[in-house]
C-alpha cells in the first residue's frame, strides 16, 4: 500500500513536471510572441538572382556617414518598378498603394535594437568584419518574408532574444541581447563599458 | 480499492510543475521581459523612427558660433558632433553645445505667454491677448516717455536682428542696449581711438604674449578651440599666457604665469605695468610720438603711470615688484594681446580697469600689427533691406537710471548673467515694465512682467556669432534642425505685429539680404562642412548659390584687412574714467557704510550657461561629479574660512545690504585670503532650472553702483544655525 502511495506521487510529480514544461518550452513562447505579416511580399531570391542583377548593398549600404541605411526608401523601388512588373498581388499592391501615392513601405524590422542602445553597423562589418548573416540570418537567401514575431510584452523582435527560446544559440543567426554584445565584445578584447553602446 | 487524490500527491503535483518550469527558460524569459516591459511604459515618450539625416548647422548657444554635425532620425536631432576644419571652431564642441539639443524639452521651458496680474501672480494668457497688452503699453510708454523710454535689450548686438531692433526703436525714439558679450571691453578700446574704428579683433593665435585680466583664455574663450589648440601647441610655439586672476580658475593653474591679485586692483596693476613700459622706454616710441594725444602735459598718461611704480602696485595688489617689471618686459617683447575678460557671472571689469588694460596695446602698438589687435571690415551689416532710422546702441552701464518704462528683452542665448538690481535700477521706479522674449526664464528676468516664449537656437534659423579671437568677419547660420513648437514665436514677428509706424523684415529676408550683399562683395571664402574645405567666393556664380550654402551649414568668412591704427588717447575720452584713472591709488570706499569681513566674488563658468538653463544630462553630471560647483557651495581658502570658524561643508550664509544666500563651504588652498567664489548660474539640483526664486543667487546681492561692475562685492560671511 505504502509502495502505491509513493508511485501515486511519483506520477503527479511526473505530471506536473511534463505539463509545466511542455507549457514552457512550447505554450508559453507561442503565446508570448503575436505573429505580425510584413505590408508586402518581397522576395531576396529574385532580387540577387542573375535576371536582375542586384546586390546586397543596392539597398542595404553604408552611408558615406558611416551610418546604415538599413531598409530602403520607397524611392529605391521606383527605380524598377514605377510601373508594375508582372501581375502579382504584391506587385499591384506596391504599385498602387507605395509607389503611385510616394508613401514608405512600413516592413517590419526583425533586428531593432532598443532605443538606448548605439549600434553602428559600420565598426561591426568593416572593422571586426563580422558577416551580416551572423546576426541576421541567411536573409538574401529567401523567397518571402517571415513574419515578425513581437514579445507582447516588451514589443521586441523575437531575433533580439534568438530564435531558439532557451536563449541558448549554437549557430548563426545569433541573437542579439545585451549579454551577446557583451559577450562577443569581451572575447575579442573590445570595451564593453555601459557607455560603449547607451550613450 | 478506488483512486483517491491526497494530499501529498497534489504536493507532488506542483512540485513537479515547479521542477519543471525551472527546467523551461519561460521563468527567465518572463523576468527578463518584465523588467523591459517596466522600462517601456507606454506613456513614455518615445524617439521618433524615421531615416537617418545628417545636416550641418552652428551653435546658437553663445557668440562663439562653433560648427555642428547634427544626426537626425525622423527629424529629431540625436547626435552632435563637431565639424573637422571648420574656420572657427576647428572640430570642437564645448559640453553645452554638445548637449544642447536636449534645452528644446527642458522642464523650465516656457510653453505659453504668461503676465503678471494686478495680485501680483502670473498667469497664462494667449498669444494675441500678450502681444495687444505689449502694444498698450508701447502707447503708454510712447504717450508719456521721452528719449530712450522704450529699449531692447539685446544679448548678441551686432546681428541683422540686432539692426531690426534699431530701426523698430529708431521709429520710437528708443535705446537699443547691449547685453553683456565676450567682446564688450573691446568697444573701450574702440572708444580710445580718435575717430570711427572698424570692428576689432584680437589675434591671439599669432600673439607673443597673452595678458589676460581674468578671460577664461584656456577655457573655450572666443572660438572655443582657441584654448585647446593653445594647449596643444609646443612651448616655443605657443603665446607666453599670464593670468591675472583671483579665482583659481583652470586658465590660472595651466597658465605660463599667474598672478593672483588682490580683489579690485587690476587697475593699479594694468598701470604699474604701464610705468615699467614708460619709464624703461620699451614703448612703441614712434606710434606713440605720432598718435598718441594724451601722453605729455599736465594730467597726462606719463604723469599719471608715473605715480604707480612697482613698489607701491606690489603694495596694493599684492603682487611682487620684480614679477611686476618681469611681466612688463616680457609684454614688451613682441606682438602681445591684452584681454580685460568678461565673466560669464563677474561680469566686466570697471571701465577704468579696462582703459588701462587697453593702454598697454596702445604702448606696445599692438593695435594693427598681427598678434596684436586686428580690424575686421563690415560685411553687409550695415544696410536693412528697407532704410529707415536706426536707434543708437548704448552699453547697459551707459543707460541712465530709472530711465527705461518698458524694458524688452531679446531671447538669444547669451551666456552672460547680469544682477537683477542693475536692471532695476534702469527701469523707471514706478512705471518701468519688463517683457521677456526668452524661451526659458532668465535669473535676472525673473519678474518679468509680460514673457512671450521664442524659440530655442536648435529651433529657428539666426546668424552664428563672430568670436572675439576671430582675425576677420564671418557669417554662419544657426540652420533649425527641430521644428518650433507652436506656443514659441520669432522676436521680430511679435515687433511686427506691435509695429505702429515700421514695417518689421523677416529674420529670413534680412539674413537673405546680409548674404546677397557678401556675395556682390566678391570677397573672401565659403566652407562647406560637408567636405572640409573652403572655395572661393567668386565661384558661387549667383547670389541663390551662395544662400544655399549658408543655409546648408556652410560658412563665410572674409579676407583679412589691413588697418593703420589711428590716433588714440591712453586713458579714453571720458572725462569720468580719466578722473578715475587718476584716484585709482585712494582705497575703495565700501558701498553705504556697509561693514563687511570678506570679499564675495561671483563667477560663472564658460562652457556651463552663465545666464540660461542647463540641459538635464549636464546638470546630473555636474550635480554627480562636482565639476562645476553651482551656487549652492561658497569656496574659500582654508586660513580664511578658520578665521570666520567654519570648516569644509559647514552652511553658511553669505549676507550684503541687499539681501543673503545660503551655501555650503568648500575649501581650497588656491583662493586668495579673505575672499570667497560663488558661481552664478543654474542650480543643478533642479534639473539646471536657471530661474530659481529672487534672492536665491549670489546676482541678487550686489548693489552695481560703481559703474555697472560687480565683481567685487563686500560681504558678511555668518552661520547658518539650523
Amino acid at each position: 500500500m505504502i509502495l502505491t502511495r509513493r508511485r501515486t506521487t511519483i506520477l503527479f510529480f511526473i505530471i506536473g513536471l511534463v505539463v509545466a514544461m511542455l507549457a514552457g518550452w512550447i505554450a508559453v513562447p507561442a503565446a508570448l510572441y503575436e505573429s505580425i505579416e510584413q505590408p508586402l511580399g518581397f522576395s531576396h531570391v529574385v532580387h540577387s538572382s542573375d535576371d536582375v542583377g542586384m546586390e546586397c548593398d543596392d539597398c542595404h549600404h553604408l552611408t558615406s556617414e558611416g551610418g546604415f541605411a538599413g531598409i530602403p526608401q520607397i524611392a529605391v523601388c521606383v527605380d524598377c518598378h514605377e510601373e508594375a512588373i508582372g501581375t502579382s498581388k504584391d506587385e499591384l499592391k506596391l504599385v498602387e498603394e507605395y509607389i503611385k501615392p510616394g508613401r514608405e513601405i512600413p516592413w517590419l524590422v526583425y533586428a531593432r535594437q532598443p532605443d538606448n542602445a548605439f549600434f553602428p553597423h559600420v565598426r561591426h562589418t568593416k572593422l571586426a568584419k563580422i558577416p551580416c548573416k551572423q546576426c541576421h540570418g541567411d536573409h538574401g537567401q529567401t523567397k518571402t518574408l517571415r513574419p515578425l514575431k513581437r514579445n507582447r510584452f516588451t514589443g521586441y523582435s523575437r531575433d533580439i532574444w534568438g530564435h531558439d527560446f532557451s536563449g541558448i544559440t549554437t549557430s548563426p543567426p545569433w541573437s542579439m541581447k545585451m549579454s551577446d554584445c557583451v559577450d562577443c565584445h569581451r572575447k575579442r578584447g573590445v570595451r564593453d563599458s555601459c557607455l560603449a553602446c547607451h550613450k | 480499492m478506488g483512486f483517491s487524490v491526497k494530499r501529498r500527491d497534489f504536493l507532488g503535483l506542483v512540485g513537479g510543475g515547479a521542477v519543471g518550469a525551472a527546467l523551461s527558460p519561460a521563468p527567465w524569459k518572463g523576468l527578463d521581459d518584465i523588467a523591459i516591459w517596466t522600462q517601456n511604459w507606454s506613456w513614455k515618450p518615445r524617439l521618433p523612427r524615421g531615416p537617418v539625416e545628417v545636416a550641418f548647422t552652428h551653435c546658437g548657444l553663445c557668440h562663439a558660433g562653433c560648427g555642428l554635425k547634427v544626426r537626425s532620425v525622423g527629424g529629431s536631432p540625436v547626435g552632435v558632433h563637431g565639424v573637422p576644419g571648420h574656420p572657427l571652431s576647428a572640430g570642437f564642441v564645448c559640453a553645452l553645445g554638445l548637449a544642447g539639443r536636449y534645452l528644446s524639452y527642458h522642464p523650465s521651458r516656457i510653453v505659453e505667454p504668461t503676465i503678471v496680474g494686478a495680485d501680483g501672480q502670473r498667469r497664462g494668457i494667449p498669444f494675441k491677448a500678450a502681444v495687444r497688452q505689449l502694444g498698450d503699453w508701447l502707447d503708454d510708454t510712447r504717450s508719456g516717455g521721452g528719449h530712450g523710454s522704450v529699449a531692447i535689450l539685446d544679448n548678441r548686438p551686432g546681428r541683422m536682428r540686432s539692426l531690426a531692433y534699431r530701426k523698430w526703436l529708431g521709429a520710437l525714439d528708443g535705446a537699443h542696449i547691449k547685453g553683456l558679450r565676450e567682446d564688450t571691453p573691446i568697444n573701450r578700446l574702440r572708444a580710445m581711438l580718435d575717430g570711427p574704428a572698424p570692428e576689432l579683433g584680437l589675434d591671439i593665435a599669432r600673439a607673443r604674449t597673452v595678458l589676460s585680466f581674468g578671460a577664461p583664455v584656456l577655457e573655450g574663450l572666443g572660438s572655443g578651440e582657441a584654448g585647446s589648440q593653445l594647449r596643444g601647441r609646443s612651448d616655443s610655439d605657443k603665446p607666453y599666457i599670464v593670468q591675472i586672476e583671483t579665482r583659481p580658475s583652470r586658465t590660472a593653474r595651466g597658465a605660463d604665469l599667474w598672478l593672483r591679485i588682490a580683489p579690485g586692483t587690476e587697475t593699479v596693476l594694468a598701470l604699474g605695468l604701464a610705468n615699467v613700459l614708460v619709464s624703461e622706454g620699451l614703448y612703441d616710441k614712434e606710434i606713440i610720438a605720432q598718435q598718441a594725444l594724451d601722453l605729455d602735459g599736465p594730467g597726462g598718461y606719463r604723469e599719471l603711470v608715473a605715480r604707480f611704480s612697482p613698489k607701491k602696485v606690489s603694495r596694493i595688489t599684492g603682487i611682487d615688484a620684480a614679477t611686476i617689471k618681469k611681466v612688463a618686459r616680457r609684454f614688451a617683447s613682441g606682438p602681445a594681446v591684452v584681454i580685460p575678460g568678461v565673466d560669464p557671472g563677474g561680469g566686466p571689469l570697471s571701465a577704468e580697469a579696462q582703459t588701462a588694460a587697453f593702454s598697454l596695446s596702445l604702448l606696445n602698438g599692438d593695435v594693427g600689427r598681427p598678434g596684436g589687435v586686428v580690424a575686421r571690415r563690415a560685411s553687409g551689416t550695415t544696410q536693412l533691406p528697407r532704410e529707415g532710422r536706426l536707434a543708437d546702441t548704448v552699453e547697459l552701464a551707459d543707460v541712465p537710471d530709472g530711465s527705461i518704462r518698458l524694458l524688452i528683452a531679446d531671447g538669444v542665448a547669451g551666456g552672460f548673467a547680469i544682477p537683477t538690481s542693475l536692471l532695476e535700477r534702469k527701469l523707471n521706479p514706478s512705471e518701468g515694465r519688463v517683457v521677456s522674449l526668452a524661451p526659458f526664464e532668465r535669473s535676472a528676468l525673473h519678474g518679468a512682467d509680460l514673457v512671450i516664449p521664442s524659440t530655442t537656437p536648435f529651433e529657428s534659423i539666426d546668424e552664428a556669432g563672430v568670436p572675439i579671437d576671430a582675425p576677420v568677419d564671418s557669417m554662419g547660420l544657426t540652420v533649425p534642425s527641430m521644428r518650433a513648437p507652436d506656443y514659441s514665436v520669432d522676436s521680430l514677428r511679435v515687433l511686427s505685429m506691435v509695429a505702429k509706424s515700421s514695417v518689421v523684415p523677416t529674420i529670413t529676408e534680412l539674413l537673405r539680404g546680409r548674404s546677397d550683399r557678401i556675395h556682390a562683395g566678391e570677397r573672401g571664402s565659403v566652407f562647406d562642412p560637408s567636405k572640409g574645405e573652403s572655395v572661393p567666393l567668386t565661384e558661387f556664380k549667383t547670389n541663390g548659390d551662395l544662400w544655399r550654402a549658408l543655409t546648408s551649414g556652410g560658412l563665410w568668412t572674409d579676407a583679412s584687412a589691413t588697418f593703420s591704427c589711428p590716433p588714440f588717447r591712453l586713458m579714453g575720452a571720458n572725462a569720468a574714467i580719466r578722473d578715475r584713472l587718476h584716484r585709482a591709488l585712494e582705497q575703495p570706499s565700501t558701498a553705504d557704510g556697509w561693514a563687511h569681513e570678506i570679499t564675495l566674488m561671483p563667477f560663472g563658468w564658460r562652457d556651463a550657461s552663465g545666464d540660461g538653463p542647463l540641459p538635464p544630462v549636464m546638470a546630473k553630471l555636474f550635480r554627480e561629479t562636482r565639476l562645476r560647483l553651482d551656487s549652492r557651495f561658497a569656496t574659500i581658502c582654508p586660513k580664511t574660512a578658520g578665521d570666520l570658524g567654519f570648516v569644509e561643508g559647514d552652511k553658511a550664509s553669505i549676507k550684503t545690504s541687499l539681501g543673503s544666500i545660503t551655501v555650503e563651504v568648500v575649501l581650497d588652498p588656491a583662493v586668495v585670503d579673505g575672499v570667497v567664489h560663488v558661481a552664478v548660474g543654474p542650480s543643478t539640483e533642479a534639473f539646471g532650472d536657471a530661474s530659481r526664486g529672487k534672492g536665491d543667487q549670489p546676482l541678487d546681492l550686489p548693489s552695481c553702483e560703481n559703474d555697472a561692475c560687480w565683481r567685487v562685492i563686500p560681504a558678511k560671511m555668518l552661520e547658518v544655525v539650523s
